[in-house]
């Protein structure tokens, strides 16, 4: 990015640029710098290939050190075991060469970070050599104000190099609730205080002023000092290798090499985008939650197009912001970048800024997606949600691909986020506060090709775990009744997602403690099957004052399962979005999301079906409801059973469901062989088909979902883990899949109104590649023998 | 100078078991040091474990009985534990665990993925695998009990949930029972009434419980330790009987030893019942047998680094005193071991080379070749080029020598497919080859650099110790811009058996922890009385060694954090009484380790300081002993170069003439000039253009960097 230095031209321009702080930082084409500030920009372009290796690994080396540090000396919680933060090396102009693997949204918006202090404070009060700034104002660049960057320049010779940032969550900076998560804020002034960058260390010296600005609006400010010192180290540590590595192999060497990082990262993902046809692709889905009292659904859009080689992202469609599960124009670039990571950018070593040079965004200002201050933005759920969309959107993108179809994944726990924070006086008679982690238990979403990865945490970074049984004890007055993996709960498709994580809480030696429930309401749930698959539970938290638990210890015995505490806490409700007290005897029950499944469960292999019961996964029930397979009195199933009872339950599918809004006539034999568009529609024939069967379902420029046939249901009579809507008022929400008329296999789902027209989420613009291309679905990832699908229903 | 033994029975015996060759080290009073090597008998260990002592036997002219006779001491390294884990042959285990929480072991606490995984399957989720839970359902039993995090019983275990428990063991017919409750460590009664009741009615089984196995705070790691703990305790039970009793019948008179992941060693009858604290003893006794022979020879503060076929390990030594961890990883699992801290990346003498697609960039590891098929040049069916190729392209190794196994080395075929290889990245097959070394040594710099800045080490007060099969001939490179102290090879050709040669010097050692959690204001009389509860156990137990008792020291130490954070650091706790000044010493103490680990600065004492575990160690004193040394002191003649190789120096961008030495002529204070390569039967050392080798008392070759290499 070239800069613009004219400072008297600047000046007035810079003072228009302010008004990002109301709509959400974007940079231009050209950052506006004072002209004092230099640059270092000049590279060596011979550098040898063995020379770049190794300062490629090195840099690589650097900040995952620099990570590890911020994460050894944090003293925050979900910093230190769920690995919610990051670390990044970036260019003098923000780009991200290298970021840590821990929570990855976090790359897409450490560069607006940068430059937008580039842009408002190189001019005042001046950026120099050893300044450390520090921020979390959400519309300069941050999930949520919780969400603190700590960030430096690296002058090298006089000039700005590079930039050292990291970005963590620090548990409680202020706000009208304790751990600064308010559900019910009405605007940004029920929450924590937020800041745009401030120079907390002027040329190496720690400025204690801003050091207690920062952390005396903390209900806990010696931990927050703490945290911010864990940031510091981070920064310093990395600081200095950096330097390091410039003296040793020169700064021009080093900057080639960070140069052709980013190069042949954004080449790579360019190179994806051009395999995948060009088109627009859109997913549209409803999120409730906004505030305790409006169960109502809001509509959340995406769209990504793919023009060759670059990727345009659309927010338009999305409702206006509303309640307090808003978020901003960074915190949607940043779930957008964390979306695409997967599917296209999965081996540059977490460039993130390779990535968004293929990336262009348009933002409709003042949504759900693009909140303007001062809209309430604190509480993170609703850019979650985005993270999962982005991630189920480019899932299906890839998912006609041959070669990128399996970096596709379905949405992974963590879709649809609830949480409990508790606090009070503890087990020691000390004050405490801490989030209970348990919503975040639970696996990954289906492959194309195998099932979901059990108990891997989400996929919004590489690693999310949650804190063992006696961790969580030790640090609140609770004990654990039981976490176990939740029969039935996995998505269901012909690969399974992996099953929710249940775990039931009851009050320990306190009578002073209180709970914070928060979260999105769960009858809307994100985890969105793909290829067909139906979608998997948002879980749902419950929640009694009173329980019996005491009488069952004295008696011997532990509320051990969700049917024992039934019994044992009979006034068991769904939590809502508010704050009870929580005292001994108390009860919280957390059901984790459910990762979501890929393709038709009717087209599953009986054998891993059978495997399923075998490994306590999924019911005898399930397995005839959901699969359609009968199980036999030895375990095994019954094959000639199992083929009448698919056949069935195709036809009583087909029945229940409804005409196609443009019906076609007609089918192509050699779909099965035909470039597809999406798993499971080829293009054969100059035609949008089954790719199973070879019905026809629309013109090449049309939209196959109105060549289908709908079957709208009740969330609850699809799975006893879905929900019905708690919005007694409004259209209820209904499961809708989209039937191939031809053999009723499920093409696609998703979950609305059932007044909803479908929408075009897959409008192929150019010409597909070159064709003839063999599917690779199906295959022997788990055992499974055939590729997924039936033969004649 | 006091012997290592009596006059009757000067040698102490070291045998380190490793997957292709169990290696031996007999050390004598004198500090003379023997070695030998036998192939590993997977069959019975321990054919292949007095194989290799008898081979030590056989270079000093005794028999094997006449040996064992004359040894005071027989310690023993093995991964005989660890091997019978890979292989599945460990027992049948029932565990035995508390209601609710039966699926501990299946959660993992999310961690599945992410254990154990190299970073190429953490970023890419299509690669991405999961470990099976390490036991089925059916194996799993759930008690209702409970105790709460004060230690406190909340649910009393009832006479039919034991009787369940003893009716399951004998119904499931398993071996083993890991009994694995909440919070045990706090309180061990529940376990303490399962064991009794277990031992009493199946005999035959035994019995794991987790408050003994791994004492520390994380049901899901102390469960999966015990576990394994229980799987290996039939197998090594055996195992450790065997060896006894054949090294009894052979005249050994006393105890056999085994090195534990602590660097401490224990006699057979401990190791038998807690196998799992042997899992890592290898590189370990490598490890702590440097922090010894380095005290003889003065040097209280090391960097080791081990590079072998498949990893590099390096570990710190600091006042004498290696670092120890809390956790590690086996078979994708989190255990709660304590053990010598030894981070490893995947770069060895096997670490192969391969070509980034993506990039058309060389990269290297961090997968293996392994002994099988191993590198190209061994001509064992390896296909892929890998570090050991390129050396042996460059000329560093002797292609007529014979390798592990008995063959040449096939030049030929390396320098090909390095050219098959160099074709795709534009490079002639030697600049190829000398890639994969810069690459290799880079991340092998980077480690060191890792363990040492990263945790507040300053590289300049250290000397950096290098051992391993391939480590000689890498040295040069990957420690040029670490600006250590000195760069010490040890002790001529023993860097082959260095871990054997370790167990020859270990002491016996073992702690006793105490997992607590005091926020402030501490308890200061509660501490004083865990402290000393602590004591009194440490000393009981030292009460009952039998050898090497020439004093015995106890130390305490505590694992501290600030405020809430989840990291702890261990900080050695002030002796003397606990009051207040105690206390006040032990913050400073506490945070000036903190800043020295993670920077001037970053300690915040606003935020209180939580002791989360008291430890007391029990050793024997290392006393006063005979350095080990491979080179007697006398005058050989002048040396001369055995021959002249070709040999390819980046430095030089050039091949030269080298002359190549047997170690065996190197006198002491003699000096090399690079270019040079010396060679031992089973090491190659490597002084490079403008470094300089020199020979030490004890044979120690230390290596002496030009002002300017590359």
């Amino acid at each position: 990015m070239s800069v613009v230095d004219q400072a008297a031209e600047a000046d007035g321009e810079r003072q228009t640029r302010r008004h990002e702080l109301i709509y959400g930082y974007l940079p231009k084409d050209k950052l506006l710098v004072d002209p004092s500030l230099g640059f270092h920009q000049e590279e060596d372009l011979d550098l040898d290939p063995i020379t770049y290796e190794v300062i490629r690994s090195k840099l690589w080396n650097l900040n995952i050190d620099h990570g590890e540090t911020v994460r050894r000396t944090s003293g925050s919680f979900p910093v230190a075991d769920a690995n919610d933060f990051n670390a990044s090396l970036a260019t003098e102009t923000g780009e991200g060469t290298a970021f840590g693997p821990y929570q990855w949204f976090f790359a897409g918006y450490a560069d607006l970070v940068i430059r937008w202090t580039l842009e408002h404070r190189s001019h005042n009060p001046g950026i120099a050599d050893a300044d450390v700034f520090i921020q979390n104002d959400p519309w300069v660049g941050t999930n949520h104000q919780n969400d603190a960057a700590v960030f430096s320049p690296v002058f090298c010779e006089g000039k700005v190099f590079a930039w050292i940032y990291n970005c963590v969550h620090q548990r409680d900076l202020g706000g009208t609730v304790p751990g600064s998560i308010a559900p019910n804020a009405a605007s940004v002034y029920d929450e924590a205080t937020f800041f745009p960058p401030l120079k907390l260390v002027e040329a190496g010296l720690l400025r204690e002023d801003i050091l207690d600005v920062w952390t005396r609006r903390s209900r806990h400010s010696e931990i927050s000092a703490l945290e911010v010192k864990s940031q510091l180290a981070g920064v310093n540590f990395a600081r200095q290798r950096f330097l390091e590595i410039v003296d040793r192999y020169g700064p021009k060497t080093v900057k080639r090499a960070m140069n052709k990082t980013l190069e042949d990262s954004s080449r790579t993902v360019g190179e994806r985008l051009s395999r995948l046809p060009d088109g627009i692709w859109r997913d549209e889905r409803y999120m409730a939650g906004a505030t305790a009292d409006d169960p109502r659904p809001y509509k959340l859009c995406l769209s990504y197009e793919i023009r060759g080689d670059r990727l345009r992202v659309s927010n338009a469609g999305t409702d206006p912001a509303v309640g307090s599960f808003n978020f901003t124009t960074g915190a949607f670039r940043g779930s957008v970048v964390s979306g695409l990571f997967h599917a296209l950018a999965f081996d540059v070593d977490l460039c993130g800024g390779g990535l968004l040079r293929q990336i262009d965004f348009d933002v409709e200002p003042g949504r759900i997606n693009s909140a303007i201050h001062p809209t309430a933005v604190g509480s993170s759920i609703g850019m979650i949600v985005s993270c999962s969309q982005a991630h189920s959107l480019a899932a299906k993108m890839v998912s006609g691909s041959p070669d990128l179809a399996r970096h596709g994944f379905a949405p992974c726990t963590v879709h649809t986020l609830a949480s409990a924070i508790f606090y009070g006086t503890d087990q020691y008679g000390n004050q405490y506060q801490n989030a209970l982690l348990d919503d975040n238990g639970g696996g990954g979403g289906a492959f194309v090709d195998r099932d979901g990865l059990d108990n891997s945490g989400s996929s919004l970074g590489v690693s999310k775990p949650i804190p063992d049984v006696e961790n969580v004890e030790r640090g609140m007055p609770l004990l654990c009744l039981y976490r176990q993996e939740a029969l039935d709960s996995g998505g269901p498709g012909r690969f399974r997602g992996a099953p929710a994580i249940v775990s039931a809480w009851v009050g320990h030696n306190s009578d002073d403690s209180y709970c914070i429930m928060s979260g999105l309401l769960p009858h809307a749930t994100m985890g969105r099957g793909v290829d067909g698959a139906l979608p998997a539970s948002a879980g749902s938290d419950l929640y009694a004052l009173e329980s019996t638990c005491q009488a069952w210890f004295e008696g011997g015995r532990i509320p051990a399962t969700p049917s024992d505490l039934r019994v044992a806490a009979p006034e068991l409700v769904h939590a809502v979005k508010e704050l009870r007290p929580f005292r001994t005897g108390s009860v919280y029950q957390a059901l984790s999301n459910a990762a979501a499944g890929y393709g038709d469960p009717l087209a599953r292999s009986p054998e891993l079906v059978a495997g399923d019961l075998a490994g306590g996964r999924v019911s005898i029930p399930d397995a005839g409801h959901m699969y359609g397979v009968v199980i036999g009195a030895d375990g095994r199933y019954d094959e000639s059973s199992t083929c009448a009872r698919r056949g069935t339950l195709i036809a009583s599918r087909l029945s229940a469901s409804r005409q196609p809004r443009e019906p076609m006539i007609g089918s192509s034999s050699d779909a099965p062989e035909s470039e597809r568009v999406i798993a499971s529609v080829a293009l054969a024939g100059g035609i949008l088909c089954c790719w199973h069967c070879g019905w026809h379902l629309a013109q090449p420029r049309g939209s196959y979902r109105l060549g289908c046939r709908e079957l709208d249901e009740r969330p609850s009579t699809v799975s006893a883990h879905l929900r019905d809507s708690d919005d007694t008022a409004g259209e209820p929400l209904v499961v809708r899949r989209y039937l191939c008329p031809g053999c009723g296999i499920a093409l696609d789902s998703e979950i609305c109104r059932a007044g909803d027209e479908p929408y075009w989420d897959v409008q192929v613009t150019g010409s597909m590649g070159t064709g003839g291309r063999r599917p690779t679905v199906g295959g022997d990832g788990n055992g499974a023998a055939a590729p997924g699908r039936l033969g004649s229903p | 100078v006091t012997s290592v033994g009596s006059p009757e029975r000067p040698y102490s015996i070291g045998v380190d078991i490793g997957g292709t060759f169990t290696d031996c080290a007999v050390l004598d009073d004198a500090g003379a040091v023997v070695t030998g090597k036998a192939p590993t008998t997977p069959s019975d260990f321990s054919v292949g474990f007095f194989d290799a002592i008898s081979a030590c036997a056989g270079v000093m002219d005794l028999s094997l009985p006449a040996l064992l006779a004359h040894a005071s001491r027989l310690a023993h390294g093995t991964t005989t534990g660890l091997n019978a884990l890979l292989d599945g042959r460990g027992a049948k285990v029932l565990l035995v665990t508390t209601a609710g929480h039966a699926d501990a072991i299946r959660i993992m606490n999310s961690r599945g993925r992410a254990l154990g995984a190299s970073m190429a399957e953490l970023l890419d989720w299509s690669i991405s695998s999961q470990p099976d839970p390490i036991l089925p359902k059916e194996q799993v039993l759930e008690v209702h009990e409970r105790v709460d995090c004060l230690g406190n019983v909340v649910v009393e275990m009832t006479e039919s949930e034991i009787s369940k428990v003893v009716a399951a063991v004998r119904e499931r017919q398993v071996q083993a029972v890991a009994v694995s409750l909440l919070w045990s460590f706090a309180n061990r009664v529940h376990e303490d009434v399962l064991r009794r009741r277990l031992v009493s009615a199946c005999p035959d089984v035994s019995v794991s419980c987790s408050y003994e196995v791994a004492p520390r705070l994380g049901h899901y790691p102390r469960t999966v330790t015990t576990i394994m703990n229980a799987s290996l305790t039939p197998l090594m039970s055996d195992y450790a009987e065997r060896i006894t009793a054949r090294a009894r019948q052979l005249g050994f008179a006393s105890e056999v030893l085994f090195v534990q992941n602590d660097g401490g060693l224990l006699p057979s009858g401990e190791a038998a019942r807690f196998p799992v604290s042997t899992l890592r003893s290898g590189p370990v006794a490598g490890v702590v047998g440097t922090a010894l022979v380095g005290s003889l020879q003065g040097e209280a503060d090391i960097v080791t680094a081990d590079m072998g076929g498949t990893t590099f390990d390096v570990s710190v030594i600091h006042g004498g005193h290696p670092g120890r961890s809390n956790e590690t990883v086996i078979r994708r699992q989190m255990l709660h071991l304590r053990s010598v801290d030894v981070e490893s990346i995947g770069a060895g003498g096997g670490s192969i080379a391969w070509v980034d697609e993506r990039t058309g960039l060389l990269r290297v590891g961090p997968h293996s070749a392994g002994a099988v098929p191993g590198p190209i040049c061994y001509g064992r069916g390896g296909t892929a080029v890998t570090v050991t190729d390129a050396d042996l392209a460059l000329g560093v190794l002797n292609p007529d020598r014979p390798f592990a196994g008995g063959s040449r080395l096939n030049r030929e075929a390396a320098v090909e497919a390095l050219g098959r290889l160099g074709q795709r990245l534009g490079l002639d097959p030697i600049s190829c080859a000398a890639g994969i070394v810069e690459i290799v040594d880079s991340l092998m710099e980077d480690l060191v650099r890792r363990v040492t800045v990263q945790r507040g080490y300053d590289p300049r007060d250290f000397s950096l110790w290098i051992y391993g099969g391939a480590a000689g001939a890498h040295a040069g490179l990957f420690s040029r811009q670490l600006h250590v102290r000195r760069i010490v090879l040890p002790l001529g050709d023993t860097a082959s058996v260095w871990s054997a040669l370790g167990a020859t010097l270990l002491q016996r050692r073992r702690e006793f922890q105490k997992s607590v959690y005091m926020p402030p204001p501490w308890n200061l009389r509660q501490i004083g009385s865990e402290l000393q509860q602590l004591e009194t156990d440490a000393e009981s137990y030292a009460a009952g060694w039998s050898f090497d008792t020439t004093g015995v020291q106890v130390r305490r130490s505590a694992d501290m954090k600030y405020g809430l954070q989840v990291h702890e650091v261990e900080a050695p706790l002030p002796s003397g009484p606990v009051d207040d000044g105690w206390a006040k010493e032990l913050t400073a103490d506490f945070e000036s380790a903190y800043e020295r680990r993670f920077g001037a600065g970053t300690g915040f004492s606003g935020a209180g300081v939580t002791l989360t575990a008291l430890r007391v160690v029990v050793e024997s004193a290392a006393g006063a002993r005979s350095v080990p040394a491979v080179v007697p002191e006398r005058p050989v003649d002048e040396w001369r170069p055995a021959e002249m190789r070709r040999v390819f120096w980046r430095e030089l961008d050039d091949w030269a003439d080298t002359p190549i030495l047997h170690g065996q002529s190197l006198r002491v204070d003699e000096s090399i000039d690079g270019p040079a390569i010396v060679e031992y039967a089973h090491t190659t050392v490597v002084a490079r253009p403008e470094q300089r080798l020199r020979m030490e008392r004890f044979g120690n070759l230390i290596l002496e960097l030009a002002r300017r290499s590359l």
